[in-house]
Order: structure tokens, then sequence, then C-alpha cells
């Protein structure tokens, strides 16, 4: 739904959700908890990965990781170069390893994915915490 | 109430009420999306 913040009718919805800044975007379960939110300007080419980014994390946070992990997949096969798509790769990691309880689905669906194709990035160093510190 | 359709992506967008969102996403088992806007 639609919210414009300059409207006084809109006051209880942008106090409840403590929203300070436009654009602003929020992912919310049927019960009204917040399960994602973006803020700032993205282009269209970024948005939408980020908004499927969005369903993911949500679908995760309900503990439906069968659907999370496709949904992250799906942002690694048609947006890989998104700049979600990191996340997205150690996130399918996690939601994978979650549904088979197999080590290697989250050590070797890291390494196969973040260490080759997203090194440089704050997702990569997010499962580094056995390495020696990465050098940039 | 009136629900309006963003045919370049498919979110169908809905007045700024969230219990009628919210009642929506219940039936339907979908997420609510919120998009906190000032006009330009």
């Amino acid at each position: 739904m639609k919210v414009d913040t300059t409207d006084d009718a809109n006051t209880l919805i942008v106090e409840r959700f403590r929203q300070i800044w436009t654009p602003d975007l929020r992912i919310l379960a049927a019960d009204g908890y917040e399960l994602d939110a973006f803020q700032g300007y993205w282009s269209p080419a970024e948005f939408t990965p980020r908004l499927l980014l969005g369903r993911a994390r949500a679908l995760a946070r309900l503990h439906d990781e069968p659907e999370a992990e496709l949904a992250y997949e799906e942002i690694l096969r048609r947006f890989p170069r998104s700049f979600v798509a990191p996340e997205a790769a150690y996130w399918r990691a996690v939601m994978r390893y979650k549904n088979t309880h197999e080590p290697d689905d989250l050590l070797g669906g890291w390494s196969r994915t973040l260490h080759t194709q997203y090194p440089d990035t704050q997702w990569r160093m997010s499962q580094a915490w056995s390495e020696p510190p990465l050098r940039w | 109430m009136n629900a309006s359709t963003d045919n370049t992506n498919g979110i169908v967008w809905w007045p700024a009420d969230l219990d009628a969102a919210q009642s929506e996403a219940a039936s339907t088992g979908k997420l609510i999306l919120v998009d906190f806007f000032s006009p330009t």
C-alpha cells in the first residue's frame, strides 16, 4: 500500500513505523510485524532484485526456508550482478543448510559463490570468521 | 476498498489502510509492501 507521508490522515501509521525519510519501503507480515525495510532511491535495474531480496528475507524470517531458498536463488539467477546478489548468495547457502543439515551446503555453498563471484563484499567477510583477516 | 494494479510490475497497491491490508494478507497468505512516499 502507498502512504503519502505529507497527508495528515497518515500521521498514525507514519508514527507507528517510526518513518522519517522517503523513499522508504517496508515488508510486513499479515500481523503487521515488519520483516524488512529499505530506504533511498533504487534505480529501476536494482529495484526489482532489492524487492525480491525483501521477499526472500521475509520468507526466511517466517521460517519458510524452502521458499526462501528458492527466492534467493531467483535473485542469483536473474540478477547475478546486482548490488544485493552477494547477500542472496550468503543466505541461499544458509537456507540450503537449514533445509538439508549438510555442512557442505553451507560452507561449500559460500565457497562456490562468495569466494569466487563476490570476493570483495561484506558478505564474503560475514562468513570468514575462521580465516585470517582478509586483505583488501 | 478499491485496489489498483501497477502494470509495470504487477504489484497491487491499496490505499493507506493497514487494517484492510492485514486482512487481505491474512486471507491470501501474501506479504504486505508499504511504500512511504512524498509527492514531488
